[in-house]
C-alpha cells in the first residue's frame, strides 16, 4: 500500500510541476499576446499619421518618431523605429516595435505604402 | 497446543494486517493528495475559462478597431457627444453612433431610406466588466480616437496613477473620401 502511495505521489508531484509550468507560460503568453495587439494598433496609428503627411512633414516626423504616452506606459521600454524604403515596388514605410527585454519575442512590424498614385490620376 | 505456540514464537514479527497508525497515515496522505488533485483540476478549468475569455476579448477588440477605422475613413465628420458617446457622419447621410454602455460598446447605424423611413442596425461589442471606453476628437489633422482602458489603476512612480490601455485606435477622418471625389 505504501509503495502504491509513493508511486501516486510521484505521479501527482510530476503533474503539479508540469501544470505549474503550463500555468506560468500561459500567463506569459497571454501578456505577450496583449502587448502584441497594443503594439500592432500603435503601429497602425503611427502609419496612418505618417501616410497623411507630405514628404517633408513625414521626414521631420520620422526623425522625431516615438510611441504615444499611453502605449509607452503599457509597453515598458519598447522602442519604435522606422525605415523608408524606395525600390521598384514603390515607396513604403516599415515601422517596427522591438522588445528589448525579451530575446524570444520577434519585433512587431508593419509596412505601408506612401505617396501612392491613385488610379485615374 | 504446544506446536502452535512454537510457530507463534518463531513467527512473532509476521502479521497479515496493517497497524492502525499505518492505515491512518496512508489515509491522511491519500486525502491530502486527493484534495491537491481536485484543486489542480479546478485550477485547470479556471485557467481554460480565463484563456477563452482573453481570446474572445482580443477578437472583440480587433473587430472594434477595424470597424472604427473603417467608419472614420468613410466619414466626413465626427461629433463627440460625451466621453462615452461619439457620432460619425458620412457623405451619404448615414449616422453611426458609438456608445459605451457599462460593459459593452454599441455601434448603431442609422440610415434614412428613400421613402423617409429610418433604419437602425445595432452591433454589440461585449468587453465584460472592468473596462472604460473613451472617444476623442483631435484637430489638425482631424482624427478620431477610441481608447479602451482597464479600470485597474497602476501607480506610476513619475506620473502617479493611470489606467493601462488595452486598445488605442486613432484614425484620420475621411481619408477614403478623396477616392470618391476622383471618380466623380
Amino acid at each position: 500500500m505504501q509503495l502504491e502511495l509513493l508511486v501516486a505521489a510521484i505521479l501527482l508531484i510530476t503533474l503539479v510541476g508540469i501544470l505549474s509550468t503550463i500555468g506560468v507560460r500561459l500567463t506569459r503568453s497571454a501578456k505577450d499576446s496583449k502587448n502584441y495587439q497594443i503594439a500592432l494598433h500603435e503601429l497602425a496609428n503611427q502609419m496612418e499619421i505618417l501616410q497623411g503627411m507630405t514628404p517633408n512633414e513625414r521626414a521631420i516626423a520620422l526623425r522625431e518618431l516615438r510611441l504615444s504616452t499611453a502605449v509607452s506606459r503599457a509597453l515598458n521600454d519598447c522602442q519604435i523605429s522606422a525605415e523608408e524604403i524606395a525600390d521598384r515596388f514603390g515607396r513604403r514605410l516599415r515601422l517596427q516595435i522591438a522588445w528589448p527585454n525579451s530575446v524570444s519575442l520577434p519585433p512587431v512590424e508593419l509596412v505601408g505604402w506612401v505617396d501612392t498614385q491613385e488610379v485615374g490620376q | 497446543m504446544r506446536g502452535s505456540l512454537r510457530i507463534k514464537r518463531n513467527n512473532s514479527i509476521q502479521r497479515n494486517g496493517s497497524m492502525l497508525v499505518e492505515l491512518m497515515g496512508v489515509m491522511t496522505a491519500g486525502t491530502a493528495l486527493l484534495f491537491l488533485a481536485v484543486g489542480m483540476i479546478h485550477q485547470s478549468f479556471h485557467l481554460s475559462k480565463r484563456t477563452q475569455g482573453r481570446a474572445d476579448l482580443q477578437a472583440t477588440l480587433g473587430r472594434l478597431a477595424s470597424v472604427w477605422r473603417s467608419d472614420a475613413h468613410r466619414a466626413i465628420r465626427l461629433e463627440v457627444v460625451s466621453d462615452t458617446e461619439a457620432q460619425w457622419f458620412d457623405s451619404l447621410g448615414e449616422k453611426i453612433t458609438y456608445r459605451f454602455a457599462g460593459n459593452e460598446v454599441i455601434r448603431e447605424l442609422s440610415v434614412r431610406s428613400s421613402k423617409g423611413a429610418e433604419i437602425n442596425q445595432k452591433e454589440h461589442f461585449l468587453l465584460g466588466e472592468g473596462f472604460l471606453v473613451r472617444f476623442e476628437l483631435t484637430d489638425k489633422p482631424a482624427r478620431g480616437s477610441l481608447v479602451v482602458a482597464e479600470k485597474t489603476k497602476v501607480i506610476d512612480p513619475i506620473d502617479g496613477e493611470w489606467m493601462p490601455i488595452r486598445l488605442s485606435v486613432e484614425s484620420n477622418i475621411g481619408s477614403w473620401n478623396r477616392f470618391g471625389e476622383v471618380s466623380r
